[in-house]
């Protein structure tokens, strides 16, 4: 039995839109357990990116609850939800995203700081060895754009795990990337996720959706259907394909 | 016709830089407007007083008895000379008015009155019409010399001559342009034809029972009128000194003044002042031409995309200047025409604010010409920079801008400053304004430019109200002064300086007197010193010798003299050559002054007596310097009358200059707040994706107000470093060209730390204050707007 991590109940947002709301969520209601790499997938306008920022508390939801650590992040206050953003939730960006003045080091490291649970010497070693891991300490005093957008995704990673999040969101972290790029983007989740941590990724990519080993899809706003899948295998990666094309076909993807 | 949709697009689009603009220009416009309308009024006035008094192009004052009637009508006589009027008067030594004295080198002059008297309405804003006939007992007098006593009419006023004291009530006002204006020492009072007979009548008695038991007392006097025929063509001060090369006229006068001098004179101060402000003003003018140039690159930087799809679209570079043209000119136009109008009912309150200082009432005047060229400049200016500013549009590629791939221009550079986990914000922000520095230069700039001009002024300020820095440059400044009663001894000075300093300790002794005495053949005032080397030397050295004299710069200057030349002073008739041996500031006469020893204006048969004068260690016990002065004329009274000497800096001109500070103060920080918004306003929009950033990972609003107005604070900190060294090395010069005319060539600040110190908390906090009030809108960004549907 999984440890549940998070979980969403009748969540609705709307936005005004041509003088009336525009429903965006209707009453969506799921779970994230711990250790899994949970992919949401829909069309364009679907409203999975409005789920995900309703999840990790980046946008509040207009009605439900999100329930994190026994606590509702949709009430929180905005001291409390900046509190959780750079202590217990990471998040990644399509567009990266990295503040441009900053290099791939101090963007890396200036969320570190805000945590003030650790010494700057180790946010300093800690944000080096994730640049390392990540394959950009090479480029770590450059400006983002000074270096490729592979490099820059990367560099947002390792931004987003500085802080050791329970919960890792990414939002369609390949969209903005090249094949190459893409692949090593997800192979870095993957790792990640290997070593225990959750991640809840929105993607309209189905190779990027292979490798997560639960996918919920959303139409209109409403959650509409959930595959579970095996751990993520290369050798697989073609029998996965077709499992899971077959899945979205029956949700008229 | 596309101009003028792409206008109203941009104006609507960024109504936030179009209305600063607009306030920006209308402050220009209105302040201008009032301050020369001011300054025209004043002028104006004294003009009108000056036609309806008929002044004389000279006016000089004798001792009756120099006088001659052989004098006189050599005078009528010139081909010069129009007209010659001669009046009896009596010479007040000192007038009071309750506790308040004021007396000058008996060069105050009890006058008959006449019908042409013309007295001022109660409220001083204009005149009233021809004076009531005074009453026994009731007196006139200028308001330069109820501004020194601190009077009004109605109040007692009591007059000093050699035969006693006399008093009158004051029954008015009364319009006097050549000597009623607080700059000019000279004062005449009217009083009644009972009362001056009475007085006349005693004074000469007083003369004659002196004479006869050998004392010298001279207390009837005579003033002159002399009017230039309409045939000569010399100015005022070429008349006098072309009629006294002829009869000596002036030579033998106690004083005179020229027409010419008396109005530079009566509007010297409304000059300086409205001078200052006049350059401050222009400051703030090329202020808003570098927040337009800020505005524009920031905005091309910003809609470099917008203007490559433009330059698609066909739209060249004069056609886009051209529209930044009409959106700032635009609003340069509204703000000139909204400032003007709102500065009309301005001028009419406070066109008459010099008033006390020039005592002749303003007339109403806008000099619509000048106004309208400050305006006209800023429209030029804005334009050529405008012009200049839009060539970057000519390297925008409309392929590249299109396709995303333009060049960096964010973010022109970086110092490798760490950020700081313990100073996170204002790490960060200090890293945000070395990252965009070329975006900061401009506000850099005006930052530097109003601390200079705040520091400058708080110097100004600073420096008129601080004895030491007086002292400096050439000012006198002293606590007791003893009037002498007789020749004085070097014995005598010794015991009055040992009396005192059983007291308090003495800083610097004068011993000295001010005469007119002819130099080059024009009347100039000569500081007569015991001790020559007391006043500090700008260049060269002090008289040491009989035959030697240093002069102030301005009259080296105007007689085209230099260092080591030989001039030809006179005193009474008698003549000798002297050398110049160095130069010296005088605050006399507007610096048309020369310094001698007393041995050497005896050579000419100057024999006045010397005025004692002490300037001491604690000064500012006013009830000490009481005591010292009642314990001088206890001991020394049959000698010397002393007294404790109060204020040494005119009020009203000690309240102009603090106005005046004030007034630079406030437009200052007026400013600081219209830049501020309008730079903030332009930084935030560029940085609004990295201040989501921010939010999403885990920072609060709070904190990034703090970063954003850290930044400005930083900018604001070196701004004025930048406006501090500025004035180190240039405030003294400036300050040096606007009082010139007050005879100031080499002023010298006595820079504290309180005068850098004000202006830039001022500055800084103006800075801090306002961007933390501006980046309230960090509360309005959605980390939601970093999301790519």
């Amino acid at each position: 039995m999984k440890n549940t991590v998070l979980s969403a109940r009748e969540l609705c947002k709307s936005f005004a839109h041509n003088g009336g709301q525009a429903h965006v969520l209707s009453h969506v209601s799921l779970d994230l357990y711990e250790g899994d790499f949970t992919v949401i997938m829909g069309a364009s306008g679907s409203g999975k990116s409005t789920l995900l920022y309703a999840l990790s508390g980046m946008d509040r939801a207009t009605a439900g609850e999100v329930i994190y650590d026994g606590r509702d992040i949709v009430r929180l206050k905005e001291k409390e939800l900046a509190r959780l953003r750079y202590t217990d939730f990471g998040f990644i960006f399509q567009q990266i995203h990295l503040v441009s003045n900053l290099t791939l080091f101090e963007n890396v490291a200036v969320c570190g700081y805000l945590n003030k649970s650790r010494s700057a010497a180790d946010v300093r070693k800690r944000a080096h060895s994730l640049l390392e891991q990540m394959s950009v300490a090479h480029v770590r005093d450059h400006l983002p754009t000074q270096v490729s957008g592979g490099e820059q995704q990367r560099c947002a990673i390792a931004r987003a795990v500085i802080n050791s999040p329970r919960v890792l969101f990414a939002d369609e972290p390949t969209g903005a990337l090249n094949r190459k790029n893409t692949a090593d983007v997800l192979d870095l989740l993957m790792q990640l996720n290997r070593d225990g941590q959750s991640v809840l990724m929105v993607t309209h990519d189905i190779r990027a959706a292979l490798r997560a080993n639960r996918i919920l899809y959303i139409g209109d706003g409403k959650l509409m259907g959930e595959l579970s899948l095996p751990p993520y295998a290369v050798n697989e990666e073609k029998s996965r394909e077709t499992q899971v094309n077959a899945w979205l076909s029956s949700l008229e993807w | 016709m596309e101009i003028f949709t792409l206008l109203r697009a941009n104006i609507r689009h960024k109504k936030g830089s179009f209305v600063s603009v607009i306030l920006l220009s209308l402050i220009i416009a209105m302040s201008v407007t009032t301050i020369l309308s001011i300054k025209e009024s004043a002028f104006k006035g004294v003009a009108e007083a000056n036609e309806i008094c008929q002044t004389p192009d000279v006016w000089a004052v004798y001792m009756e008895f120099m006088l001659t009637g052989d004098l006189v009508e050599e005078l009528r006589n010139s081909a010069m000379v129009e007209r010659v009027e001669v009046l009896d008067s009596v010479i007040v030594e000192k007038a009071r008015m309750g506790d308040e004295e004021y007396q000058y080198r008996n060069v105050m002059s009890l006058l008959q009155a006449d019908e042409d008297i013309r007295i001022l309405k109660e409220d001083l804003s204009g005149i009233q019409g021809n004076a009531p006939k005074l009453q026994k007992g009731e007196i006139y007098l200028s308001q330069g010399l109820l501004t020194a006593l601190h009077g009004k009419p109605g109040d007692r006023l009591v007059l000093e001559t050699v035969a006693g004291e006399h008093a009158f009530t004051v029954k008015g006002v009364m319009l006097e342009p050549v000597m009623g204006s607080s700059m000019i020492g000279y004062k005449n009072l009217c009083i009644s034809e009972a009362d001056f007979s009475e007085i006349y009548s005693a004074v000469l008695k007083a003369e004659t029972e002196a004479m006869h038991s050998g004392e010298k007392k001279h207390g009837l006097g005579k003033c002159i009128k002399i009017y230039k025929a309409d045939s000569c063509a010399l100015t005022s001060g070429q008349f006098r000194r072309q009629l006294n090369l002829d009869t000596g006229v002036t030579d033998l006068s106690f004083g005179s003044i020229t027409r010419d001098m008396s109005i530079q004179y009566t509007t010297l101060f409304a000059e300086v002042i409205t001078s200052v402000l006049i350059v401050f003003i222009m400051i703030l003018l090329a202020i808003v031409v570098i927040v337009t140039v800020h505005s524009i690159s920031v905005e091309i930087e910003t809609n470099y995309v917008m203007f490559g799809v433009l330059k698609a679209q066909g739209f060249d570079k004069n056609r886009i200047c051209l529209l930044f043209c009409g959106q700032y000119l635009l609003a340069e136009v509204i703000g000139s025409v909204l400032g003007i109008l709102l500065s009309i009912p301005l001028v009419s309150i406070t066109s008459n604010i010099f008033v006390t200082i020039t005592a002749v009432p303003a007339i109403v005047s806008v000099p619509v010409g000048r106004i309208a060229a400050v305006p006209v400049g800023l429209f030029a200016l804005s334009t050529v920079s405008i012009f200049f500013v839009t060539r970057m549009i000519n390297k925008i590629s409309p392929v590249r801008a299109i396709s995303g791939a333009k060049k960096e221009i964010y973010f022109d550079g970086r110092i490798n400053a760490p950020i700081s986990r313990r100073l996170l914000s204002l790490s960060l922000a200090l890293r945000q304004f070395t990252s965009a520095k070329r975006r900061y230069a401009g506000v850099l700039a005006i930052v530097a430019v109003l601390a200079f001009f705040m520091i400058t002024v708080t110097a100004l300020a600073g420096t008129v109200n601080s004895k030491t820095a007086i002292e400096s440059m050439g000012g006198m400044v002293t606590q007791i002064d003893a009037a002498p009663k007789t020749r004085l001894s070097d014995e005598d000075y010794q015991d009055i300086e040992q009396e005192i300093e059983r007291f308090a300790k003495i800083r610097r002794a004068y011993y000295s007197n001010n005469a007119y005495f002819s130099f080059e053949g024009e009347e100039m005032m000569c500081c007569v010193y015991k001790d020559p080397a007391s006043m500090p030397v700008l260049k060269g050295r002090s008289p040491v010798y009989n035959n030697e004299i240093a002069v102030s710069p301005i009259l080296l200057d105007e007689f085209g003299l230099r260092i080591g030349d030989e001039v030809t002073v006179g005193w009474s008739g008698k003549k000798g050559n002297y050398l110049i041996t160095g130069t010296v500031q005088f605050m006399n006469d507007a610096g048309r002054s020369f310094l001698m020893s007393y041995e050497a204006a005896s050579e000419i048969g100057y024999d006045g007596w010397l005025w004692c004068c002490y300037s001491l260690e604690n000064g500012d016990e006013e009830t000490l310097n009481a005591e010292i002065a009642d314990a001088l004329n206890e001991r020394f009274g049959d000698i010397i009358e002393a007294e404790a000497s109060g204020e040494w800096l005119d009020e009203s001109v000690g309240t102009a200059i603090e106005a005046m500070q004030m007034i630079i103060y406030a437009f200052s920080s007026l400013f600081s707040l219209i830049v501020t918004h309008m730079v903030c306003s332009r930084a935030f929009a560029q940085e609004r994706t990295d201040i989501g950033i921010y939010k999403a990972v885990g920072f609060m609003t709070a904190g990034l107000r703090r970063q954003f107005a850290f930044r400005f604070l930083i900018l604001a900190a070196l701004g004025s470093a930048v406006g501090g060294v500025l004035s180190l090395f240039l405030s003294d010069k400036v300050l040096g060209l606007f009082l010139r005319s007050t005879g100031l060539v080499s002023f010298r600040t006595n820079l504290a730390f309180r005068f850098y110190a004000i202006p830039v908390l001022i500055i800084c906090g103006s800075f801090f204050v306002f961007s933390y009030f501006v980046s309230g809108r960090i509360k309005k960004v959605k980390i939601r707007e970093l999301v790519t549907e």
